[in-house]
Formats: structure tokens, C-alpha cells, sequence
């Protein structure tokens, strides 16, 4: 049959040709500072005032100025495009001396009026902000007392007004730009006072920034561009946490966040990697416990749980070694942590069962499993899918196992599904944790009716301390009462701690001092440089 | 009633029943994007209650359902819980992405399953082995291994192509070929089976006896009477195509409809998901009668209906 196989032929020779012809045709050069960055999701959209995702900020927190910056290193409020501020005595006026001279990327001049036109976007029930007007607290009103002053009137003194006025979802857009297009299309052409402009945003796709000339006006830990300086930055969304890693490794992205600890591991020892890790402020990995069910309900079960667990195997076989094993309800990152926590209920199998021996649970029936109401001791663990928590879990069953305790894992899907299990209230222990610099995150946590208090737990103490911590803008007296609120945290044993959340980054040696800024997510872009691209 | 009045009847019943059950699955699911975002960012009852009632969330399940059903009959998919986008403008931005992957994917799979198919069918008995096993292997590597292989391969090892993205035509081949590989397994398939059937049929034999050439009889002995369940396959795999491909652009970084299903369900924005599911539905229902179409073309004896 001779014709056959030239009939086969064609369509593998086209194949062929294809794939040959391919990189030539695609071949383009990369114009010296111009980095690709890969994200490691794509937000559901990326306007600050509106969306809620922490990555969002990563690209924007270049494209926009705050009122007041947070030091990377001290974690001090320094001045942004407020130059400075007062706080009254109770706590509920902030004035902010706006600086002069600054103008907006679209030439619109900032001032006081522009500060005011963001706080009634955040305000307007239209907008209908998912995480910036919460963020504002008990805001009241404002008073635009002249062109470059401005005082932010709340109803009840709130701490955390600094830290919010520092993050990106509160940045300050050009009023210009919010005026001329819906609320829906803002994101698509924003516009800011910082230190890159931003150049446009296809969905699915792409976000372009684009170095500002004109900006001089950045805080205090912005250094002038050094002679490398990154001019252009395009942001990719590279959702599979693998290709992340191979797209890195390929040299198609020069910085990504979020590789998985293994990969970091294997990237680590490739020539012209560095893994920058970076520890996130806020809740460490944690499981809270329910506190009004048999058997959390119980204090020395949950002090066995935490007694029982070895930390330092879960962040070797899952971490590896990558996060800080966590010892209380912050994070070592997060400001107002309290270090005297370290090693408490540090892992011992025997001191665990000493706690349920003591307590009298027994194993009467020789089943290796303790008793209880005529079956086995057994926690019901909520796990969801992210953060690697199915790991984790599984590794605290075996744990828990020795001391005879059973552990029944109960998998949802998404957050939503959370909610609805912890809502019907047959769980002892539930994985969450929620990321930000300011402690008085909290209170939504411990409060007796907060509103995510899925431990139970009351206690009229716990909840003064809380609530006069938010009150108090003196940091010192802050610490005080925050170390308390840890103290009875763990004193009480309501959560099982077991690593503070490390952001695991990779990028070519070829980046140069690239630094993140104290909320762990954002890079610092304009104190960076690339060399030799 | 006549045969297009039927089928198009058939079409709107399709599409009616993959809204429904889309639209009551949805909210059997608990929970929804809006919702968890606003407990998490401290949101007051009061202040949730009242933004769910704004996008009509309050009311009972089947005046939403009319509301929806009604708004899709004038081509409105809704917007966005998260972001206040139409969903039908988000479909769109997604849909050229996800067309340039389908057309570059579905090519490579009609010229590999076919050339595979074709000798596992006919060739020499090694080579008919290699080429089922081929086959077999295609249609069983998953995607999410093929393709990180591949950019492990031609892009971390060899540094021939780009890993991913979308744009420039070297940003298309591997995510074509490794999509068009697994999809070729179901060509292949299809295409094996059809000729080994066809070759022992009497008018091939009594054809190869005439003296014709071998080429004119697979073409015509052979080829033609396989054409309508080739081209029955190949329908499904566009259609399946065109709904997106999750798993291919989720590793190859790219734009399309897939992804975007596939954040919008982790979100729980509902309404992208309706609006993807409702998208799928009407593609399949169209690629189905053009399908038709295509085999009436092809084979005679649909075309004269005995």
C-alpha cells in the first residue's frame, strides 16, 4: 500500500513545522527594566476601595499614596502624603496636614477636597465597599478645615485608624479619574499620586505598571531609583502554585509569591534563585477549638491537643522548616506580639497523657482509643482546602493517635461552606487565620459576641481587655494589654497554634533589594532594581 | 411538525433545563462570595442584610429564579456578586483567549487523531501496536501531568518555548499540543474503530480486488463512510473546547473562559458560574446542529433520511 503513509505524513510534517517555526515567530526581546511578576491568583477585581484581596495590593500599592505609611522595619507610622497629624485626647479627631506640591499621575493637584472625594466614595452605599469602609471603623464625618488640612471625626475612639489609613485599600485616588468613569470601570483606570502609574489592566490576563517620573513625595523608606531601577512591571496571574515555580525557573517571570515549600526547597539550590521568605502579620495557622462542645469543652483536653502536637514534625514534613512554629493567637510579625508565649505547651507525648490521665480519661475497653460516653474520645476537626490545611490535619490524627484519641476530619469545599459547618456547631476544632497588622483583629475572634467567635468562649475580662485596647492610641499601654489578652488566650488554651504563615517568594539574583513592606504582601518596587536585563 | 421546528424546540428546552438546574444547584450550595467576604472584613447583620437585598438575595428562591429566567430571555446574564461587572462583558473579554486555544488545540488533535487512528487501523501489526499504545496514552495522561512535563521540558530544560501566557503564537503551541494530544486520543479512537470495521466490509474488499489504488480506497472505500462518527467526535471535543479548558490554562497561565469559571466557583460568584454553564449549554446545542448538518453533508443516507 504505497500511497499510505504520505497521507499520513502531511498532517505530522504540519505538526512538525508548527511547533519548529514556533519560538522563532514568537521571539521578542525583553526591554531592559522591565520585569514580569507573577501573581499567584487573580483578584475578582481590583479596585482598593471596593475588593477585598490581598492581591490586588501587590501591583497597586505601587500606583497609589496613603495618607501614612507603616516603617517596614520599626512598624512605625511615618508620614505619607500626610506630612503630619494630631490626635485628640479622647481619641476621635484626627487632623492630617496634608503635603503640598503633590499632584496625581492624570496632573489633578491633591489636597484636602481630594482626600474628602475618596472618604465619600468609601462612604457611598452605591459603591458598596467589601472591606475599605469597614476598615474606616466608627467613621463619623469629616472637616476639611482648609486646602491642605483635613480632620477625620469618629463616633468612639478607634486605634486602628493609622493602620487602615496606611494600607492601600484606603489609598488616594485622583478625584479627576473617580469622576469620569462608572464604579464598575474604575479599576480599569486608575489612578494615583505613588511611585508607578498605572498603565492597564486586561482581565485574565494582565495588570501594566509603569514607573512615575514626576514622584518625589514618597515616605521616608522610598529611596531615590537606583541606576537599575524597575521601569516597567508586568503583573501575570500564574494560579498553578507549579508552573509558578517552572516559570520562574524558565526565566519567563522574575518574581513570584507563594511557592510551595518544596519547590522553594528544590529552587533554592538552582544557581540565579533567591527565595525571599517573608513572615505575614496577623493569625498564625491555627485551629480555634469550640469551647461549648464535649469534648473541647473541657480545658485539659484542649491543653493535651496542643501538648500533643508536634509542631516541629508538621513544619518539617509539610513546611519544610520554612514557618516558625506559632505559639499564640498573632504571629511573630505582627506588632504587639507577645514572645513570652514561646514554648509554651511546647510538644511532650507524656505530659499530654498525664493531662488526660488526670482529667480520668481512661481506655476500659483496651481499644487503644480513651473512652467517652461509651465510645471513643473523638474530636471533629472543620478542614479546608487551602493554606495546605489537609496536610496538616491529617498529621495531627496520627498525632493524637498516641494519645488515644480519635480524630474525625470533616473536608469543605469553600469558605462558604465553612461558615455553614461551624454555624451548625458539632465541631471541636476549626483551621482559620486572617492576616493584618493590627491586632484589634481580635476582637471579631474573642469578643463574647464577636461576630466569628466560633470558640464560645465568655469571659467579661478577655473582652474589657479587648475593647479598651481599641480605644487606646498609646502603643505602650497597647502592648500591656495586649500581652494580657494573649496570655488569657492561651492560658485558656482556646486555639491549637501551629506556624506563623510565611510568604515564600522567589526571584532572579538578578533583582536587587527587593524588600516587602510590615504587612508581608506588598513589595517595595521602587527601592528595587534589575540588573543586567 | 417539521424537523427545524423540532430541534429548535428541543434547543430551547436544552437551554431552559441547563439555566434551571444550574440556577437551583447554586443555591443549594451554602454560602455565597458577597456574603463570606462581608463577615470577614467585620461587616454588621444589618449592613449585610441590607447589601444582599439590594442584589435581590432576600427573596425567596423561585422570585429570583424568575427574575433570572426573565432577564435571560432579553440576554442578560446578570452581574457580578463581587464586582458589579455584567457577566455576559466578562464571558466576552474571556471568549477570544478560549477560542485561539480551542481552534490551535482542536487542530493538532484532528491531525494526530487522525493520522494515529488511521494506522492503528490499517498499518503493519508493530506498527498498529505503537500506535494504539500511543492512543492509550493519550487518552489517559491527565492534563495537569503533560503539561507541567512539558514546560519542565521545552521551557525550564530546553528554554524553547515560553511556560505561559497568551498573546504571541509561541505562547499557543505547547498549551495546543498538550490539550490537542489528549484530545486526539478520542479522534484516534473513534477513527480506529470506524476504519477496522470498515476495512473488512465487502465493498472494501471487492474495491482492493478491482485494482483500485490504496489510496483511492481509504479515501473512498473506507474514510467516507467513517466521516460521520469522526465528525460526531469531533464536534463534542469543540464544544467541550469552547466551554474552556480548566485545567490547560490554569498551568499554562492563561486567559480564557475556564479560568474563569474556575475562580469565579472557589469565589462562589454565582452568578459567573450561571452565566459560564449557560454559555456551555448554548454552545454545545448550536456545535450539535451544525454537526447534524455536517453528516447530513457527509453521508447520503442521512441526507435522503432512511
Amino acid at each position: 500500500m504505497p500511497g499510505k503513509p504520505r497521507l499520513i505524513a502531511l498532517p505530522i510534517v504540519c505538526l512538525f513545522l508548527l511547533v519548529a517555526c514556533a519560538p522563532a515567530l514568537g521571539a521578542q526581546s525583553t526591554p531592559g527594566n522591565r520585569i514580569v511578576y507573577g501573581l499567584s491568583f487573580e483578584p475578582s477585581g481590583i479596585d482598593p476601595h471596593i475588593n477585598a484581596s490581598a492581591e490586588l495590593g501587590i501591583p497597586l500599592r505601587q500606583v497609589y499614596d496613603t495618607l501614612v505609611y507603616r516603617d517596614p522595619t520599626t512598624g512605625e507610622f511615618v508620614p505619607g502624603l500626610a506630612e503630619s497629624w494630631e490626635i485628640s485626647t479622647d481619641g476621635t479627631r484626627y487632623t492630617f496636614h496634608l503635603r503640598q506640591g503633590v499632584t496625581f499621575h492624570d496632573g489633578t493637584p491633591f489636597n484636602a477636597q481630594a482626600v474628602a472625594a475618596n472618604l465619600d466614595r468609601i462612604l457611598d452605599p452605591d459603591v458598596a465597599s467589601q472591606k475599605a469602609i469597614f476598615m474606616l471603623g466608627p467613621f463619623a464625618d469629616y472637616e476639611i478645615v482648609d486646602d491642605y488640612t483635613i480632620t477625620l471625626i469618629l463616633a468612639q475612639a478607634y486605634a486602628p485608624l493609622l493602620d487602615s489609613l496606611s494600607q492601600v485599600y484606603l489609598g488616594i485616588a485622583s478625584p479627576t479619574a473617580l469622576q469620569a468613569v462608572s464604579r464598575e470601570r474604575y479599576q480599569f483606570h486608575q489612578v494615583g499620586t505613588g511611585p508607578y502609574e498605572f498603565v492597564e489592566y486586561v482581565p485574565g490576563d494582565r495588570i501594566v505598571i509603569h514607573r512615575s517620573p514626576n514622584y518625589a513625595w514618597g515616605p521616608s523608606f522610598y529611596q531615590p531609583p537606583a541606576e537599575n531601577a524597575i521601569d516597567e512591571v508586568e503583573f501575570r496571574f500564574l494560579t498553578d502554585a507549579s508552573a509558578r515555580a517552572l516559570a520562574l525557573e524558565a526565566g519567563d517571570v522574575q518574581v513570584v509569591g507563594e511557592i510551595l515549600p518544596t519547590d522553594a526547597r528544590a529552587l533554592a539550590t538552582e544557581g540565579g534563585i533567591q527565595i525571599i521568605q517573608v513572615g505575614i502579620p496577623g493569625q498564625p495557622l491555627q485551629f480555634l477549638m469550640n469551647t461549648t462542645r464535649f469534648p473541647t469543652g473541657d480545658r485539659a483536653i484542649r491543653q493535651a491537643l496542643i501538648t500533643g502536637t508536634n509542631r516541629e514534625a508538621i513544619s518539617a514534613a509539610i513546611f519544610q522548616r520554612f514557618s516558625p512554629a506559632a505559639w499564640g493567637p498573632l504571629s511573630a510579625a505582627t506588632p504587639f506580639y507577645f514572645s513570652q508565649l514561646q514554648g509554651v505547651f511546647s510538644y511532650s507525648l507524656a505530659d499530654a497523657q498525664a493531662l488526660l490521665t488526670q482529667a480520668g480519661y481512661t481506655d476500659a475497653d483496651e481499644d487503644t482509643y480513651l473512652d467517652a460516653d461509651g465510645g471513643d474520645l473523638t474530636v471533629r476537626v472543620i478542614v479546608p482546602p487551602w493554606g495546605q490545611i489537609p496536610d496538616v490535619a491529617q498529621l495531627l490524627a496520627d498525632q493524637w493517635r498516641q494519645l488515644g484519641i480519635r480524630t474525625e476530619l470533616i473536608p469543605v469545599p469553600t469558605r462558604g461552606a465553612l461558615f455553614e459547618e461551624v454555624g451548625k456547631g458539632e465541631f471541636n476544632l476549626v483551621a482559620w487565620y486572617d492576616f493584618g497588622a493590627d491586632p484589634a483583629l481580635l476582637n471579631q475572634y474573642y469578643l463574647s459576641d464577636g461576630t466569628l467567635n466560633w470558640t464560645g468562649y465568655t469571659n467579661a475580662t478577655l473582652d474589657g481587655l479587648l475593647i479598651q485596647a481599641v480605644a487606646t492610641t498609646d502603643p505602650g499601654s497597647r502592648a500591656a494589654l495586649y500581652a494580657q489578652v494573649q496570655q488569657i488566650i492561651m492560658q485558656e488554651a482556646l486555639i491549637l497554634p501551629i506556624r506563623d504563615y510565611v510568604n515564600l517568594n522567589g526571584a532572579s539574583t538578578r533583582i536587587q533589594n527587593l524588600h516587602f513592606d510590615r504587612y508581608g504582601w506588598f513589595p517595595l518596587l521602587p527601592n528595587a532594581a534589575y540588573v543586567g536585563g | 411538525m417539521n424537523g427545524t421546528a423540532r430541534r429548535a424546540l428541543a434547543a430551547v428546552f436544552t437551554l431552559w433545563l441547563a439555566a434551571t438546574l444550574v440556577f437551583f444547584a447554586l443555591r443549594l450550595l451554602p454560602g455565597d462570595g458577597l456574603l463570606t467576604q462581608l463577615i470577614e472584613s467585620g461587616a454588621s447583620p444589618a449592613t449585610i442584610a441590607e447589601r444582599r437585598a439590594a442584589l435581590g438575595l432576600d427573596q425567596p428562591a423561585f422570585i429570583q429564579y424568575t427574575h433570572f429566567l426573565g432577564s435571560l430571555i432579553t440576554g442578560d446574564l446578570g452581574v457580578s456578586l463581587l464586582t458589579g461587572q455584567p457577566v455576559a462583558e466578562l464571558i466576552a473579554q474571556q471568549l477570544g483567549a478560549t477560542a485561539e486555544l480551542a481552534l490551535a488545540s482542536l487542530s493538532v488533535a484532528v491531525a494526530a487523531g487522525l493520522a494515529l487512528g488511521t494506522v492503528a487501523a490499517l498499518g503493519s501489526r508493530v506498527i498498529r501496536r505503537l500506535a494504539d499504545a500511543l492512543l492509550a496514552f493519550a487518552l489517559s495522561a491527565p492534563v495537569y501531568w503533560t503539561g507541567t512535563l512539558a514546560i519542565f521540558i521545552f521551557t525550564a530544560r530546553l528554554g524553547l518555548l515560553p511556560s505561559g501566557g497568551a498573546g504571541r503564537l509561541s505562547q499557543l503551541v505547547l498549551p495546543a499540543l498538550v490539550l490537542g494530544l489528549q484530545l486526539a486520543g478520542g479522534i484516534g479512537r473513534v477513527t480506529q474503530a470506524s476504519f477496522s470495521e470498515t476495512k473488512i466490509q465487502p465493498h472494501v474488499q471487492t474495491a482492493h480486488t478491482k485494482g483500485l489504488r490504496s489510496s483511492t480506497v481509504l479515501l473512498r472505500h473506507i474514510a467516507r463512510p467513517a466521516l460521520p462518527a469522526i465528525i460526531g467526535q469531533i464536534g463534542i471535543q469543540a464544544a467541550f473546547l469552547l466551554g474552556g479548558a480548566v485545567v490547560t490554562e490554569s498551568i499554562f497561565s492563561r486567559p480564557g473562559i475556564g479560568r474563569l469559571l474556575l475562580d469565579a466557583t472557589l469565589r462562589q460568584d454565582y452568578p459567573i458560574v450561571q452565566g459560564i454553564i449557560i454559555w456551555a449549554a448554548a454552545v454545545v446545542v448550536i456545535v450539535n446542529l451544525l454537526v447534524d448538518f455536517a453528516i447530513a453533508l457527509a453521508d447520503p443516507r442521512v441526507r435522503e433520511g432512511t
